[in-house]
């Protein structure tokens, strides 16, 4: 009797378990046959939104991210809009917007829901004072979250216009909007782009303490040519020769250029953070980092389906994206670059921080570089310097493992300098001035094996910053005296557009 | 099995809507791509219509921006020209002649090497 009633416990069980994994093994969350695709035609009236910019219960305004907001059906209005922004301090630039921020608010959603979308071209609303911002222009919205047709839903619309559309959200991932008006280019360039996330149906497979959105995004300025301002602050528009040569002035977390060095983003040691990461461009590559951890997780695209596990960095090619998690080891200033170096320069680069004390080292990293002088023998010797020299120097920012060098022009006469810049060994062996700084920074210089016209170049660049640099702070780069220096658009990059 | 030829005919009348709805972006693209808010403020304030067009064959836009203002009913000042999309727009009267008989004396002037095709003609007074 035992026996027959043991075997009937294994029998109900065994047809369980077979049951579960019947059920499970016939459940595709990628079945094309089960996502909604059901056409629902735009519409495009002339009624005019009022009021706030963006609204919806599923918007973030920041990078800070809210929790997914629990209903299936998500109201989302994002207006476009044309104002100023502060890009980095000092610049005044003249951007294009979806819900009034660049980049525009970041849209949360699940799997399964629908986006009730509606977008009003506002950008011929009357601002302040005299109109500063670019003229009034037709605009759109592509979603990349969205399997829609172009044709219908990403159409162009006058200012005064309202477009609205709904889709369901089929795929997990972080995907990018931005406007797709001719010229593309152009406007995301000025700051039309933002990020929807779409958590998977089951929510993620992990916990953690903190989200945060990144997007990273480029900047193309130049003065404005009519020599407009705002506030007293000459205006910068967007250079068409640097887009087009995909040649950014700024490259830049969240609208702002090193704006969370300025505001670093909380966390405590311990902690678990998540960041949803996405390039939007428009043009160049990121490759996203982490100074001082490993990302745990990878899901690329935002999928949890495309996971790596501990990886150093993750390339993003503009408009693709990543959730990325890690873990916080210790106290300390966790340091977020593209480290495309060029782009951290550019303002790429921003800190997730323990405390304030924690925040203080960040000149690793973002070591002040200088305005760049008109004279070319100079310019070159800064460029130089920069490329050669930062690690270990800085013009105006303090010393660093080498003393800070502004001032070392009248401290040192050529015929020192040009001895010391060619052979730093030789000079340590023999020169009383030499030893003192040996005596003091305890590591020798290096012999960088430069020529003669480099050093020239270099000595050029010292008495030129000793002349002109007016140093403050960690200002990027450090002013220098009015007429001495070149405008940031102006400024050589590594890849020049005009000689 | 083949179709008789009525109910072939009948079927392509069908389509024919849908088939240009579906080319609607790339119209709102042209639009886009001339679009002047100040000649459209302009126009709606001289009860004109704005007339945008699309341009097919090789155009010269010096050339075309200057033919245009010649038109009768065109408002000289509100010629807009764009090479990529290729796209034309101006401001008309339309009590001087329709947007129609403008583009067809375009075509007179431009000597057949270049076709307009009307996308929309926005009048202040339908609206759009």
């Amino acid at each position: 009797m035992r026996s027959k009633q043991r075997y009937r416990v294994y029998a109900a069980g065994l047809a369980a378990a077979l049951v579960v994994a019947c059920t499970t093994m016939g459940t595709d969350p990628y079945d094309m046959s089960k996502m909604d695709l059901k056409p629902r035609p735009a519409k495009i009236t002339n009624e005019r939104h009022s009021g706030p910019f963006a609204a919806g219960s599923s918007l973030s305004m920041d990078a800070v991210l809210k929790p997914l907001s629990p209903e299936p059906v998500k109201e989302v209005r994002l207006d476009t809009t044309h104002k100023i922004i502060d890009l980095a301090p000092g610049v005044k630039f003249s951007a294009w917007t979806f819900g009034d921020t660049v980049p525009g608010p970041v849209v949360r959603v699940r799997v399964g829901d629908v986006v009730k979308f509606s977008m009003t071209n506002r950008s011929d609303e009357p601002v302040p004072g005299v109109r500063v911002t670019a003229a009034p222009m037709m605009h759109s919205m592509d979603f990349h979250a969205a399997m829609v047709s172009p044709q219908d839903k990403y159409r162009s619309i006058a200012p005064g216009q309202t477009m609205s559309f709904e889709f369901t959200a089929n795929y997990p991932g972080v995907f990018m909007y931005h406007c797709g008006t001719p010229m593309v280019l152009e406007h995301i360039a000025s700051g039309m782009y933002g990020m929807v996330i779409v958590e998977p149906r089951g929510g993620y497979p992990t916990k953690v303490d903190r989200e945060y959105a990144i997007v990273q995004s480029e900047f193309y300025t130049k003065p404005d040519p009519d020599k407009r301002q705002v506030g007293g602050v000459p205006l910068q528009v967007l250079d068409g020769d640097r887009v087009r040569a995909k040649v950014p002035t700024y490259t830049v977390f969240n609208g702002r250029y090193n704006g969370f060095v300025d505001n670093p983003l909380p966390a405590k040691p311990g902690e678990r953070v998540r960041l949803f990461v996405l390039n939007v461009g428009p043009s160049n590559t990121s490759s996203f980092h982490v100074v001082g951890t490993i990302f745990d997780r990878v899901w690329m695209e935002g999928n949890p389906d495309n996971q790596w596990r501990g990886a150093q960095t993750v390339l993003l090619g503009s408009s693709n994206s990543a959730i990325v998690e890690f873990v916080i080891p210790e106290a300390g200033g966790y340091v977020m670059v593209d480290h495309h170096f060029a782009n951290a320069s550019q303002g790429a680069i921003g800190i997730i921080s323990t405390g304030a004390a924690a925040a203080a080292e960040t000149e690793h990293h973002n070591i002040p570089a200088t305005a760049a002088p008109s004279d070319p023998v100079a310019q070159r010797g800064k460029l130089d310097f920069e490329s050669k020299c930062l690690a270990c120097h800085s013009i105006g920012g303090g010393d660093k493992l080498g003393p800070d060098l502004l001032g070392v022009s009248k401290k040192r006469d050529t015929a020192w300098l040009t001895s010391w810049l060619k052979s730093p060994e030789k000079m340590l062996a023999s020169d009383p001035i030499a030893k003192q700084l040996l005596e003091k920074y305890k590591l020798p210089m290096p012999n960088q094996g430069l020529s003669d016209t480099e050093i020239q170049q270099y000595i050029a660049y010292f008495k030129w910053a000793d002349a002109n640099v007016q140093p403050q702070g960690k200002m990027q780069p450090q002013p220098a005296a009015a007429g001495s220096a070149l405008p940031p658009s102006e400024t050589k990059s590594a890849a020049p557009i005009k000689e | 099995m083949t179709m008789s030829p009525r109910p072939r005919h009948l079927t392509l009348a069908l389509l024919w809507p849908a088939l240009a709805f579906a080319c609607g972006a790339c119209d709102e693209d042209k639009m886009a791509a001339t679009y002047d808010h100040a000649v459209s403020q302009d126009a709606a304030a001289h009860q004109k219509a704005v007339v945008y067009c699309a341009v097919q064959g090789a155009s010269q836009p010096d050339r075309l921006r200057a033919v245009a203002a010649q038109i009768d009913g065109v408002d000289p000042a509100s010629v807009r020209v764009s090479s990529e999309p290729a796209a034309l727009s101006f401001a008309l009267d339309k009590s001087v002649q329709s947007p129609e008989a403008a583009v067809a004396q375009m075509h007179k002037a431009l000597g057949g090497q270049v076709k307009l095709v009307v996308i929309k003609s926005v009048d202040p007074v339908a609206g759009r």
